[in-house]
């Protein structure tokens, strides 16, 4: 199994890949921690009132929603002018990475007519595309 | 270090009747940054204590944090997912650019496996809180039977590669420090792994667990992959796993910044002084308080859910 004389060769796409979640990463968590500092310090009015969390963090999520009015889904988007809902986007880059990732990697797998990859890739980007977009949701 | 995860046990205690004491008390809510500060102080001493320990902080954070913070469940499994998320994130870059973590070994297991975590997600939002609490402390105590029982094989024998496996070209090679050689392997059973990895996903999405638990012992003792790359592809994976099923609690409005944020920023602010202790910190000391905090973490969830312990 073991042999001194092979040379690890990192496939070019592995690469990239790598090098997009890096990059992706350190730019999600900066936002991350900048919006949060600014929620923090209420440099925005957030959505919910900082000091109502308590009374509303311990409630299921259906009830939470119904009392607070929350945008769900991706309507936080238009409430970026709030302190809250601005965190969302260091969140939203930091789980949305891995679809980019693949969306990148879909070329290389086409481009070597590796067939079977280029069909898990495709079919994750679909599965990953449906639970962002909240095609994949609890019904009513 | 067990001091500070004592009072905090101590301090939530109180956390059922305390939250409505609280709010009674403090009806301008002026005392709010109590609780999100606790959980930052809590989650780097938990991040330190997953790194010595050998456990991806996600499989603690969830029944704890439950367990033990007034916020609900469906809060605490969203932000474990995305807690599981970063820590893999952070950590997927390298492993990749060592090979230590391999595409063709973790990307069809992904797929099957962030599949089933979006559907256990769904699942685990309609579920009753005590349904769910008593199945993650039953999940989190095999968990911890699981890290006490299983043997791990650093190159288990594989006698030939599988025909998916074969279809699906999973081998590779890396650079062994400890040898100083370079290690070809291949896998073994990959449609038996592959199914496993559908419960692994849908386990994971539904309490909002990192899956390294699971993910680690399916690749090296089912498959037959070198430990390291079970261990670098497992972390990997969690990053694909966990991405489908924290969507569904996003999109569902369980995200709160105010839980989300300290939990992340102080769970990789832990691992990150972990590695550095890691050098003079005795590691059988450190396995026996990562066991004892997994069986407090699925007593608690279990009597919460069965009322007993409140």
């Amino acid at each position: 199994m073991s042999d001194k004389g092979k040379a690890v060769e990192i496939p070019r796409e592995q690469q990239v890949y790598a090098t997009v979640l890096y990059w992706g990463m350190l730019i999600g968590m900066g936002l991350l921690i900048m919006t949060f500092i600014l929620y923090m310090f209420g440099v925005l009015k957030p959505f919910i009132p900082v000091t109502e969390l308590p009374k509303l963090w311990g409630m299921k999520v259906k009830k939470f929603v119904e009392v607070t009015q929350v945008p769900t889904g991706w309507n936080w988007v238009y409430h970026l002018d709030k302190g809250d809902f601005l965190n969302y986007i260091g969140i939203a880059i930091l789980a949305g990475l891995q679809v980019l990732g693949f969306i990148i990697l879909f070329p290389f797998y086409v481009a070597k007519r590796d067939v079977p990859f280029s069909i898990i890739v495709l079919a994750e980007i679909v599965v990953l595309l449906l639970a962002i977009t909240g095609v994949i949701h609890l019904a009513e | 270090m067990l001091a500070l995860l004592s009072g905090t046990v101590l301090l939530a205690q109180g956390t059922a009747a305390g939250q409505a004491a609280a709010a009674a008390a403090d009806p301008s809510g002026s005392n709010w940054w109590i609780w999100p500060l606790l959980l930052f102080v809590f989650t780097v001493v938990l991040g330190i204590v997953a790194v010595l320990g050998g456990v991806g902080g996600g499989v603690l954070f969830t029944p704890l944090v439950g367990g033990f913070f007034p916020f609900h469940l469906d809060f605490v499994r969203s932000a474990g997912l995305l807690v599981a998320l970063s820590g893999s994130l952070a950590a997927a870059p390298g492993l990749l650019r060592s090979n230590l973590a391999s595409l063709r070994l973790a990307l069809p297991a992904a797929l099957l496996a962030s599949t089933a975590s979006a559907f256990g997600a769904l699942v685990g939002l309609v579920l009753p809180k005590n349904v769910v609490q008593v199945l993650l402390g039953i999940t989190i105590l095999f968990v911890a039977f699981l890290f006490i029982v299983s043997k791990r094989a650093e190159f288990p024998h594989v006698p030939h590669a599988d025909k998916l496996a074969q279809v699906l070209k999973i081998h590779g090679i890396y650079y062994e420090a400890s040898t100083g050689q370079t290690v070809e392997w291949t896998v073994w059973r990959t449609p038996v792994g592959l199914i496993l990895f559908v419960f692994i996903g849908f386990i994971a999405g539904m309490f909002g667990l990192g899956a390294g638990w699971a993910n680690v012992p399916v690749l090296n003792l089912v498959m037959g992959a070198p430990l390291k790359i079970a261990v670098g592809t497992s972390k990997f994976l969690l990053s694909i796993t966990d991405t489908s099923a924290a969507w569904v609690y996003l999109n569902s409005g369980a995200c709160l910044p105010m839980i989300v944020v300290p939990s992340v920023v102080g769970i990789m602010l832990g691992s990150f002084i972990g590695v550095k202790l890691l050098t003079i910190v005795r590691p059988k000391a450190v396995r026996y308080i990562v066991i004892l905090l997994m069986i407090v973490a699925g007593i608690r969830p279990l009597l919460q859910g069965l009322g007993i312990w409140k």
